[in-house]
């Protein structure tokens, strides 16, 4: 039995499953066959910690994961870079090597750098340059230049995309999608008895092609040209899929799945900004241009010793208190004062209102709520979903409104959406019918399910 | 790394496990010496290493991140 997992990260089961079905032929005969259903993300839906979940089958508190980067220990804003050496857990790969089962692991997230597998690995987007050593064994990275032709026409990644000119930026997505499969089928003629590669696309288009398609997005934008532009991609990687499957041996079970999914997104709440006006974060002054967290802290703008708490995330709100003992400067006592403190933060958040005074179905997690694992303690005091991920956040200072449309990096059309899909199509056909009630994390154990 | 070798001694057992390992390598490792180099220089090497990136890299991959809007 062999086993072969496609990751599509930020794949909608809306728009997989449902408005975009019958134009996926290849999705939706694995579906159809098999078995399939969304599946719940894990919180918060992003990348880094849901790949590093579904994979460990350990909620990311055990390893401290909620962004794509953490903050160091005793600092406020000092971040560092997620790297696998934080999965302290196995993960599919680590188990199956000690069964003596060959593995194949390529653009899975959280890879770099990559670690001694039974068989290969090749780092995913966070490998910093090719001259990085980002695959496993070194030797192979030479190999799969050669695969795409030269060093130079090897791409980490596709991410300048809210400088680019969409239709530039759908080039280079279809480019990178191609790029991604060819390594994938060349790698599939090594010998392997579990195979995964998560190809990165669609999540990078959807961040800047949602508002062509979507009518109901309030920057709707008519284009002919990039109308269909997230379809084509989508249809660009089931006509791969479908040319890759063709490559598997029969006794392969196939497996696709995304790590959370998408939705529009209306604006995003500048969280530091209501927690400011309410005086829980304390400026010594208000800076005269939007500008980061963190360079409001290197500035000396922030007055940390009566700051009670502040905000960071960009998607998804992650509020932290400045809690006496566990940071540099904290103020709030633990136990009874942190309590109230939280609940009275967590109070105000869960009723910011929208621009015209709307409400919105704000969603606030408190962290032993939905965190567990030896890092609980490096994990937000508080998770915040914005209008259920309707509306982003933004951790930047300066800002006249508690609205915007844009961080300080530019525009975005989507969030990242609380389920993402789930197919399991199985030779034996032990699998069939709707998945329900799954969760990302449980992707562990299906997989070594079928190895047992 | 120095040619000059020093003898060890380890559990027979262990060794037995090592030697199956290596045979089953498909020639990846060419001795039991060969693979117990190899594993204990990357459990010094991960241990010695520190930072995972440079600060160049470091760098290099926060401008990413800041253009992925994370940052």
């Amino acid at each position: 039995m062999k086993v072969f997992v496609l990751g599509i990260d930020s794949a909608e089961p809306e728009l997989v499953f449902g408005k975009w079905f019958d134009e996926l032929p290849t999705i939706k005969q694995l579906a159809e066959d098999g078995a399939w259903g969304k599946i719940a993300s894990t919180v918060p839906p992003i990348t880094c910690p849901a790949w590093v979940s579904a994979l460990t089958g350990l909620n990311p508190g055990y390893f401290g994961l909620y962004d794509l980067r953490y903050r160091k220990k005793g600092s406020y804003t000092d971040f560092g870079v997620v790297n696998s050496r934080m999965v302290v857990k196995p993960r599919v790969w680590d188990i199956l090597r000690e069964r003596g089962k060959k593995c194949g692991v390529v653009f899975v997230p959280v890879t770099y750098p990559p670690s001694r597998v039974n068989g290969f690995m090749i780092s995913s987007f966070l490998t910093p340059t090719t001259k990085s050593p980002f695959t496993y064994p070194k030797s192979l990275k030479e190999e799969i230049f050669k695969v795409i032709g030269g060093e130079d026409k090897y791409v980490i990644d596709v991410y300048d995309y809210r400088r680019k000119d969409p239709k530039q930026l759908l080039e280079e997505l279809r480019a990178k999608t191609e790029h991604d499969f060819k390594i994938v089928r060349y790698l599939l003629k090594k010998p392997w008895d579990f195979f995964m590669a998560v190809i990165m696309s669609i999540d990078r288009a959807q961040h800047t092609l949602w508002k062509f398609f979507d009518e109901e997005h309030p920057r709707f934008a008519e284009d002919p040209e990039l109308k269909d532009g997230l379809l084509e991609l989508h249809k660009q990687i089931d006509e791969e899929l479908a040319k890759t499957l063709e490559l598997l041996p029969r006794d392969t079970v196939v497996i696709i799945v995304s790590d959370h999914g998408a939705k529009r997104m209306y604006y995003r709440i500048n969280v530091n900004e209501v927690l400011a006006r309410e005086g829980f974060l304390k400026l010594r002054e208000k800076p005269g241009e939007v500008i980061s967290l963190k360079e409001a802290d290197e500035r000396g703008l922030i007055d940390w010793e009566n700051t009670q708490a502040f905000a960071l995330g960009a998607y998804i709100a992650q509020v932290f208190i400045n809690v006496e003992g566990r940071e540099p400067k904290g103020c709030v006592k633990p136990g009874e004062e942190y309590e109230r403190v939280r609940e009275e933060v967590a109070d105000v958040l869960r009723n910011v209102k929208g621009p015209n005074n709307e409400p919105l179905n704000n969603v606030v997690y408190m962290k032993e709520d939905v965190y567990e694992g030896e890092k609980l303690e490096d994990m937000p005091d508080i998770t915040v979903y914005f209008d259920n991920l309707h509306y982003g956040a933004n951790e930047s200072i300066g800002h006249n409104s508690i609205y915007s449309l844009e961080t300080v990096k530019g525009p975005d059309d989507s969030n990242h959406g609380e389920y993402g899909i789930m197919i399991v199509w199985d030779p034996e056909q032990r699998f069939s019918g709707k998945l329900r009630n799954l969760k990302l994390e449980d992707l562990k154990s299906i997989i070594m399910g079928f190895f047992e | 790394m120095s040619k000059e070798k020093v003898a060890i001694y380890i559990p027979k057992s262990l060794y037995e496990k090592v030697k199956k390992q290596v045979e089953e390598s498909g020639g990846e490792f060419k001795s039991v010496e060969e693979y117990i180099v190899f594993v204990l220089e990357e459990l010094v090497k991960e241990e010695e290493e520190g930072e995972v990136y440079s600060p160049e890299e470091e760098e290099e991959i926060k401008r990413r991140l800041r253009a992925l809007g994370y940052l």
